[in-house]
């Protein structure tokens, strides 16, 4: 989908066509999806987060200020809805390994590859869930989706200077959970 | 500075985030500072670990549970034209029983099962008329029979086919003809028309087309049935029939490259309630030349 396509699509969805929202579905729903199984660590629960999203995206069409700027703006959505769903969701220390998850992780596993990857993988699958959910979506944004600070900026709607810190803070608290986690002897 | 602040500058560094000369100070930093150049190494670390978690796809019911919730003004297709595919539905489950159960008993008086049919299961004694009562489960299997045999570099072709499920009385099975392909044509477009059994095109049906590539892209059928879409180009295509009701979809894959003949492909529903057939008339799977056309 070219960016003239999907400024079109965003037209003709904002009018309230269905088929036009459709198109747009079907183009972000992988990205969205995918943000959200980690963010809330549960491919279930991901999917109640990317329906909700999608949702409000189709309602706060008409609001767009900028229709060639659908990926951010959709991601947006999905950091809000999913910040959301967390703080409803009751506390938990930590998730269970959601087996599909568990499964992908062991279906990603090359044994041509260093069994530490996979095991690292894991490892931060699990101290993700441990961390403070602003900043497990700063990390996602950046490592996991690959976004500039800039475009972190348009999903969180702050400045560079608080993309930069927050990024840092994330790392720190990652690390520290890693490092907790290894003492534990999970590693 | 203090080490959080050469920290802060480190994690900018990591993400390529700095002003050139910040760049060189954090440089010249880490070349002295081992416990800096340790959280660099952790950092890069953590994050080939991130960019490396698995990926899935969503469930394929997701985009109905998205679409039952939208404020969409659906007045656009009169009532009855949505009722269409229901009511197309129904009458050719209808007509299929009908056939079924004709060649049932056909089969018993000419004591012999079309080929296309599978033998029932059941005690039928020698020299028995008809089949015994005690009706076994149905199960349908008919071979593959293209109305229209389907030539490469020509449009056309209706496939109606049915696979055995247990349990099931009618599983939908969907059909993809598949036309040359003129690798050159700048903006190749898949078009085709969804029709029932009866000829009648088949609006507002959703259909997802995918590539192997993980190209996406979705059609509606129009009040002629037909659909369109700009495609990358020649390769594999998968055509998911998204049905207006019940909101299940089923998929195939042609398993051939497009451009290279005809394909039929069938799925049996795991649960929930049996599928209409629906059959579609992928008269024009082509590439067509859209120069100019705005497209």
């Amino acid at each position: 989908m070219t960016e003239a396509e999907e400024r079109a699509w965003v037209e003709a969805a904002r009018r309230g066509d269905e088929d036009a929202f459709s198109q747009i579905f079907f183009r972000y729903q992988g990205a969205l999806y995918n943000l959200a199984q980690h963010l809330v660590g549960n491919p279930d629960e991901a999917e109640d987060v990317v329906q909700q999203a999608f949702i409000k995206a189709f309602r706060a069409l008409r609001t767009m200020r900028d229709p060639g700027s659908l990926g951010p703006w959709l991601r947006r959505i999905l950091f809000t809805t999913g910040l959301d769903h967390l703080r409803r969701r009751k506390r938990r220390a930590e998730l269970p390994l959601d087996d599909r998850l568990r499964h992908r992780l062991s279906s990603a596993y090359d044994p041509e590859r260093e069994t530490v990857l996979h095991e690292r993988q894991e490892l931060v699958h699990r101290a993700l869930q441990r961390m403070s959910p602003r900043y497990r979506a700063y990390i996602l944004l950046r490592e996991f989706e690959g976004l500039s600070y800039d475009e972190i900026g348009q999903v969180t709607g702050e400045p560079l200077t608080t993309v930069r810190v927050a990024l840092f803070r994330a790392r720190e608290q990652l690390r520290g959970i890693l490092r907790q986690m290894a003492g534990e002897g999970e590693a | 500075m203090k080490h959080e602040s050469w920290r802060l500058l480190v994690s900018a560094y990591r993400d390529g985030e700095l002003a050139p000369e910040d760049r060189a100070r954090v440089e010249a930093h880490l070349a002295q500072c081992p416990e800096c150049a340790q959280v660099l190494a952790d950092y890069r670390r953590m994050g080939e670990a991130l960019k490396r978690l698995p990926r899935g796809e969503p469930s394929r019911d997701l985009w109905y549970r998205v679409r039952a919730a939208l404020p969409v003004r659906r007045s656009a297709r009169p009532f009855w034209v949505r009722l269409v595919p229901v009511a197309s539905a129904a009458m050719l489950l209808l007509v299929a029983l009908t056939v079924f159960l004709y060649q049932y008993q056909g089969l018993g008086r000419a004591g012999r099962a079309p080929q296309e049919l599978a033998a029932p299961e059941g005690p039928a004694g020698p020299g028995l008329a008809l089949p015994s009562q005690e009706t076994p489960t149905p199960m349908l299997r008919y071979a593959p029979q293209p109305a229209v045999v389907p030539t490469v570099g020509q449009a056309g072709g209706v496939y109606a086919a049915k696979a055995g499920c247990p349990g099931e009385v009618l599983p939908l099975e969907l059909v993809a003809l598949a036309k040359r392909i003129d690798e050159t044509i700048p903006s190749p477009r898949l078009e085709g028309t969804l029709y029932d059994a009866s000829g009648r095109p088949i609006p507002g049906v959703t259909l997802v087309i995918t590539d192997t590539a993980g190209w996406i892209g979705s059609a509606v059928t129009a009040s002629d049935g037909r659909f369109g879409l700009l495609v990358p180009g020649p390769g594999n295509y998968r055509v998911t029939l998204a049905l207006v009701t019940p909101p299940q979809a089923v998929t195939g894959d042609s398993g051939l490259p497009l451009g290279e003949g005809a394909a039929v492909w069938s799925a049996c529903p795991a649960a929930g309630p049996t599928l209409p057939l629906i059959l579609l008339q992928a008269h024009e799977v082509a590439i067509l030349t859209l120069r100019g056309s705005g497209l």
